[in-house]
């Protein structure tokens, strides 16, 4: 049968059929969308999960848990840390892109903050700080930023307030032990620091909403130089430092970058150490206390593991890989019930079908006597099916979209801020459309096969006849 | 060659082929004539024509369509053979009842390419049975007679060589049948297609050239008329 004439064909015999085909289509609408709409919202929370909560592309390498004697540990042993050596060999490893190694800052610190974006100082008794090698995020910053130790920049001159300064420097001090400043105090350029978006996200979800406070992501990305820190070295809520003088110092934030540490403050790295040598011993700032490992794909995470479990040291567990199977396995069973409504309203279709071919059997013997061949009839009858399914699984495809972006209104209205509440909850991918384009025309096309086998095996000389129109 | 011709052909019906209604039919039709075959109901008049025009492949013997042994071709070449030397007229003119009348006419059209314009063969076949006018009629919009000849109009919408008529005139009043005939006749003298009718009008057999009567599945009787 000619393409064209095939067509004009198709075309009558659908506007004919009607009404008798449109509740199955809805039901294929109804069903395409459902699953179109779990997939695709099951993709959004997977980028969300493994993407932003649980990166999967990076895993952080501890050292290994060590039982240090409580001899040991009163006269300040530490477990060991992890060497340059174990860096160099993690670096060397197939398919490691990059590893980041951090040193925690190992003593008592507290800070306070914040006048300039909330009006208000804010402060937290425990601080957590670590140190990152400033190369490690040199092209990320852009070359204004300075991100390095700059004590040795500052003038040092004497001062009692920070106008004494010349700006940008402040007036540093050591501490009483009543928390008092000792003056005079030094001018010096306040140490460069990077927070995490995780963190500004917890806090723009979490803190700032419980205590008032105006959320600040958005202001930080745009003047990274926005936020100085008071910053008391070897004094904190819960104790003081061991060793060392207890001083009052300076940070800015410079920066806003995923390899800041999550809940804390990043500074350079010649900072951490200069600072745990001071209040930690020299232990504490030679060997590095954690390491992110960032991979070129999340599939060499086995591999990279058991690679550092064999230089003696630990993989973090993240959680990452039960939050995936959670997502996954949810969105399997929402795909799947969706699948299921398509595949009843792919039975009501060969319904339709086959009620459509008993009813058509003069017509179709008519074909037949008139030079139709029974491929032609069966391809006819198939063709209708998979029309009715194309057209409804398009629309099934742009339901979902329209709900989607109804539901990203309705959430986005209706829900308070939390951390990581995405503006857009859907990952709209090419393959999930097709995927669910296919199962929505495939599942008619099964559905046709028996009224289209049937169809095709009507015998005119029977059927013309019995006089059937 | 014959146009159509049989051999020895039987057929038989029932799950065990226990009804045999052709018992070997021996016969030939050539190009340009008409015949008119007669017989009592069951005795296979039908089940002749199903044969000749290769709807019906479960028989014995021979049955051959332009030189063509029907039962030995493939259903796609069967239906290609009969697409454009086959037309078929029924009792009950079998028409789309929402197409209209020139879509039924041109139906064998969409099956495969014919020589002509489609539009110019609607036309012309419209023109033979006296129904021009009424090319974007519906079938629901016409008499009986009209219909039939729109039937007719479609069977020879590919100018086929051979017309095989089951009963055409069945299902019409005396006056209607009568003009349904006079258009056989026109169409025949014009044409010059082989026209079998399987009928049991006496009309029929006064203006064929050749009168089959069939009788216990075969050939009773075999009368060809001479010229003048």
């Amino acid at each position: 049968m000619r393409a064209a004439a095939f067509v004009t064909l198709l075309g009558r015999d659908l506007r004919r059929a009607g009404g008798s085909f449109v509740l199955a289509a809805v039901g294929i609408t109804v069903g395409i969308a459902a699953l179109v709409f779990f997939l695709a919202l099951g993709a959004g929370m997977r980028s969300v999960v493994l993407g932003k909560i649980f990166p999967n592309d990076r895993i952080e390498v501890v050292p290994r848990e060590q039982t240090v004697g409580a001899l040991a540990a009163l006269l300040g042993a530490r477990p060991q840390g992890i060497t340059q050596d174990n860096v160099r060999a993690m670096q060397q490893t197939p398919g490691v892109r990059a590893v980041l190694p951090k040193l925690k800052l190992l003593f008592p610190h507290s800070g306070r903050g914040g006048q300039e974006l909330f009006g208000r100082t804010i402060g937290a008794g425990e601080l957590v700080a670590d140190g990152i090698d400033p190369a490690l995020v040199r092209a990320e910053l852009g070359p204004g930023v300075r991100f390095e130790d700059t004590l040795a920049q500052s003038s040092g001159r004497a001062c009692q307030r920070h106008a004494d300064c010349a700006a940008p420097e402040k007036c540093a001090t050591d501490i009483a032990t009543n928390g008092a400043s000792i003056l005079p105090g030094r001018c010096e350029l306040p140490i460069p620091a990077l927070v995490s978006p995780y963190l500004l996200e917890v806090f723009d979800g979490a803190i700032a909403p419980a205590h008032g406070l105006p959320p600040i992501a958005r202001a930080l990305a745009d003047h990274a130089a926005g936020l100085e820190l008071e910053w008391d070295l070897g004094r904190a809520g819960l104790g003081f430092a061991q060793r060392g003088t207890q001083r009052r110092v300076y940070a800015r934030v410079v920066g806003v970058t995923p390899r800041a540490i999550d809940l804390g403050i990043t500074v350079p790295l010649d900072v951490a150490r200069r600072m745990n040598r001071e209040y930690a011993g020299e232990s504490a700032a030679s060997q590095y206390t954690s390491a992110v490992v960032v991979l070129s794909h999340p599939e060499h995470t086995s591999a990279v593991g058991a690679r550092v479990r064999e230089l003696g040291l630990e993989v973090r567990t993240s959680g990452a890989e039960q939050m995936g199977l959670l997502v996954t396995v949810i969105t399997a069973v929402l795909s799947l019930t969706s699948a299921v409504i398509v595949l009843l309203a792919a039975l009501s279709i060969a319904h339709a079908l086959g009620a459509r071919v008993r009813e058509r059997e003069g017509e179709i013997a008519l074909l037949r006597v008139c030079g139709a061949s029974r491929s032609a009839v069966f391809s006819l009858v198939l063709a209708e099916a998979m029309v009715v399914g194309m057209v409804a699984s398009l629309a099934g495809a742009g339901l979902a979209r329209a709900l989607g972006v109804a539901w990203n209104k309705w959430l986005g209205s209706r829900l308070p801020a939390f951390p990581f509440k995405p503006d857009d909850w859907f990952v709209w991918t090419p393959r999930d459309l097709l995927m669910a384009f296919v199962f929505g025309v495939g599942a008619c096309a099964l559905s046709a096969l028996w009224p289209a086998r049937r169809a095709a095996g009507t015998d005119p000389s029977v059927v013309l006849t019995r006089g059937v129109f | 060659m014959a146009l159509l011709e049989f051999a020895a052909l039987k057929k038989r019906y029932g799950p065990a082929g226990e009804v045999e209604v052709l018992r070997g039919v021996d016969l030939s039709v050539e190009q340009g004539e008409f015949v008119a075959i007669f017989g009592p109901s069951g005795s296979g008049k039908s089940t002749l024509l199903n044969v000749a025009a290769g709807l019906d492949t479960n028989y014995e013997g021979s049955a051959k369509l332009c030189g063509h042994e029907l039962r030995a071709m493939t259903d796609r070449a069967r239906t290609e053979l009969r697409r454009t030397t086959v037309g078929l007229v029924f009792q009950m003119f079998h028409l789309v009842p929402d197409w209209t009348v020139e879509a039924n006419v041109a139906l064998p059209s969409l099956f495969g390419p014919l020589e002509k314009d489609t539009a110019e063969r609607v036309r012309s076949a419209l023109d033979r049975v006296g129904m021009k006018d009424y090319a974007k009629r519906r079938p629901t919009e016409l008499s009986g007679g009209q219909r039939q000849r729109v039937a007719v109009a479609r069977a020879l919408f590919a100018a086929p060589p051979l017309m095989l008529c089951d009963e055409p005139t069945g299902a019409l009043d005396n006056e209607t049948g009568a003009s349904v005939l006079a258009v056989f006749k026109r169409v025949h003298e014009e044409t010059k297609s082989a026209f079998v009718v399987v009928t049991h009008d006496e009309r029929v057999a006064k203006m064929a050239g050749r009168v089959i009567t069939l009788g216990e599945g075969r050939v009773a009787r075999d009368e060809r008329k001479t010229e003048g």
